[in-house]
């Protein structure tokens, strides 16, 4: 669907070099990386606002890197949402449609669609001066959708959100995605991304640094710098063995270990494990968790609530334990401790 | 107490100062004669000459808005090094003395010029005509709608532009339904001024058209043919006016400002 050839920009003392990425039809990609890394700047030349110095953008198979954005069938939620304040939601959903030729009840029924789809109809009068954070996101987003595009660009739409908001903004993204739209959301935080994507990609200094399904070099430690970036304990290059095992990959140290495959595993890419996923015990547990590895703590963080147990299982492996776990099981270093996970804890990325 | 003191000093300073701007208007109206200003507000003369003065303020500002609000669009739009130049350009007429202009306007109309020879050809006179009125008005007024307008422009997050154009609008019908509707009170402040601006010209309009006579001239023709006491009854009527539509313009501030 959406296919960038070695785009470069530079604007300032900061560079996009020979970008590369490719997202196919009713796909969710995440764009993950830090501030600053030319996230934005990549959305707004796909957009059209930028013409890059070189390279193409190709859309459906058309070269579109000189069309004017308003040509482009392309919506992009802007980060700050940008909603028209002289318009009301009704109004600012169906501007989208105000410059396509169809008849004002097909319009009409189409801005009624995506304000139910988005939970807006009864916000249908009010002005943007009126409505929380949550509802502005809601209006902004139904009004790109009302346009009916085959791509939807989306820049951090969750950082002006709570929590509570969050969810149900993932649950309408969800409903998106299965309708067939495209979708490349940028962000820089890595549980929205695993959470919502089907392909992940980072990008760090104007650079896309590593795309699931791509081939890993242990040369390069991209791992580092994803597990840097990501701030994770617990993040490996995970590497095809043989048919019945992985072997998973420190890429600190570049020790490994081998485990049992995962039904759900088929291709190198990354691992995550969550340290609050994992269960420390003194023995080993007859339980449904399909991995167990013994480990020796090698240190002990206290938390405000928790305590993060650095062990060493072959990989560096953490694990995040209650205080009152920490202290019925005595834990300190040097002591010999079971740490198990179930197969549904693995986030592949 | 001394700081305080010197504090008061500010008081006493700026009362100053704002009895210079207001003294002679309250004086004027003091000093006014009811009945003479009741006989001069009947006289016909006076009459056409106020109401021939808005009419024209009002058709110059209007018609001269429709290409100095395009250009105040453009000129905040540019990222050009030209942008600063373009803007001292469209200041130049406030600080130039108005008669001056008037006489820079004089000889570019004029029918020894080619643009005047022009303009006659197509049976358009500028000379003695409400049309020299009009341009000598313009030429001194509008610059406070185009800076007015620019600031208006310059406040509108570009997000809300590049959002229009990605949801299908051009860049003009994201002019005419973006940008003109969020800058319309700051373009609307400055038809006011321009307009208000324009009904009190005299330097300029006087070296292009003695005839008609605009108030302003009216006002001067009376002071220089029969003395104050003729003049200053058509001075206090059309301080009235301008004060009214200051009013207007101020109030359209305020709630401007209330409503944002």
């Amino acid at each position: 669907m959406l296919d960038l050839n070695n785009i470069s920009y530079k604007i300032g003392n900061f560079s996009l070099k020979n970008v590369n990425l490719k997202i196919k039809n009713s796909e969710y990609h995440v764009l993950i990386g830090p501030s600053g890394s030319g996230k934005t700047l990549l959305l707004n030349i796909i957009a059209g606002f930028i013409k890059p110095s070189s390279g193409n953008v190709i859309f459906n198979n058309i070269d579109i890197t000189k069309l004017p954005p308003e040509k482009r069938n392309i919506s992009y939620l802007l980060q700050n949402l940008a909603l028209f304040p002289h318009l009301n939601v009704y109004q600012n959903v169906y501007y989208s449609l105000k410059f396509i030729k169809l008849s004002s009840k097909e319009k009409e029924n189409l801005v009624r669609k995506y304000m139910q789809i988005t939970n807006i109809e009864h916000l249908e009068k009010r002005y943007p001066l009126n409505l929380s954070g949550g509802e502005k996101q809601r209006v902004a987003l139904a009004r790109c959708l009302a346009k009916q595009p085959s791509l939807l660009l989306l820049d951090e739409p969750f950082s002006a959100i709570d929590t509570l908001l969050k969810t149900d903004l993932k649950s309408i993204l969800k409903k998106i995605k299965d309708t067939g739209v495209g979708i490349l959301h940028v962000t820089h935080d890595p549980a929205e991304a695993i959470n919502l994507a089907d392909k992940i990609s980072v990008i760090e200094n104007g650079n896309i640094v590593s795309s699931k399904f791509e081939e890993i070099n242990q040369d390069v430690p991209l791992s580092n710098f994803m597990a840097k970036f990501f701030g994770f304990k617990n993040f490996y290059q995970c590497k095809y063995n043989d048919e019945n095992t992985v072997e998973i990959v420190d890429s600190e140290n570049y020790n490994r270990i081998v485990i049992e495959k995962p039904t759900n595993f088929n291709h190198d890419c990354f691992v995550y494990i969550p340290p609050e996923n994992i269960i420390v015990s003194e023995t080993k547990l007859l339980s449904s968790a399909r991995y167990n590895l013994t480990a020796t703590v090698i240190s002990v963080t206290e938390d405000f609530d928790s305590v993060i147990l650095e062990c060493d299982a072959g990989i560096s492996i953490s694990a995040k334990i209650s205080k009152n776990s920490y202290i019925d099981l005595n834990i300190s270093p040097g002591k010999k401790v079971w740490m198990s996970f179930k197969v549904s804890n693995l986030n592949f990325i | 107490m001394k700081k305080d003191f010197k504090y008061l000093i500010n008081y006493l300073l700026g009362s100053l100062a704002l009895l210079f701007i207001v003294a002679p208007i309250i004086n004027m109206y003091f000093a006014a004669d009811l009945d003479k200003i009741f006989s001069t507000a009947r006289d016909s003369e006076v009459r056409n000459s106020i109401f021939f003065t808005l009419l024209i303020s009002f058709l110059s500002t209007i018609v001269f808005a429709l290409f100095s609000i395009p250009l105040a669009y453009l000129i905040s739009k540019s990222k050009s090094w030209l942008k600063t130049i373009l803007l001292g350009l469209v200041n130049i007429p406030i600080v130039i003395p108005h008669s001056a202009a008037g006489i820079a306007l004089l000889g570019l109309v004029s029918r020894e010029n080619p643009v005047g020879k022009f303009a006659s050809s197509i049976g358009l006179n500028f000379v003695d005509s409400p049309l020299g009125i009009a341009i000598a008005m313009a030429y001194v007024s509008v610059p406070f709608l185009i800076i007015s307008a620019y600031t208006g422009f310059k406040e509108i997050p570009e997000d809300l532009e590049l959002a229009s154009r990605n949801l299908g609008a051009t860049r003009w019908q994201t002019f005419l339904n973006i940008s003109i509707p969020l800058s319309g009170r700051s373009i609307l402040a400055g038809i006011i001024l321009m307009f208000s601006r324009g009904i009190s010209e005299f330097g300029a309009v006087i070296m292009l058209a003695y005839f008609p006579t605009v108030t302003p001239v009216l006002i001067y023709k009376k002071f220089t043919t029969h003395g104050l006491e003729f003049a200053q009854p058509i001075a206090l009527i059309f301080i009235t006016i301008c004060l009214l539509i200051f009013v207007v313009y101020y109030l359209f501030g305020i709630i401007g400002k209330n409503k944002s």
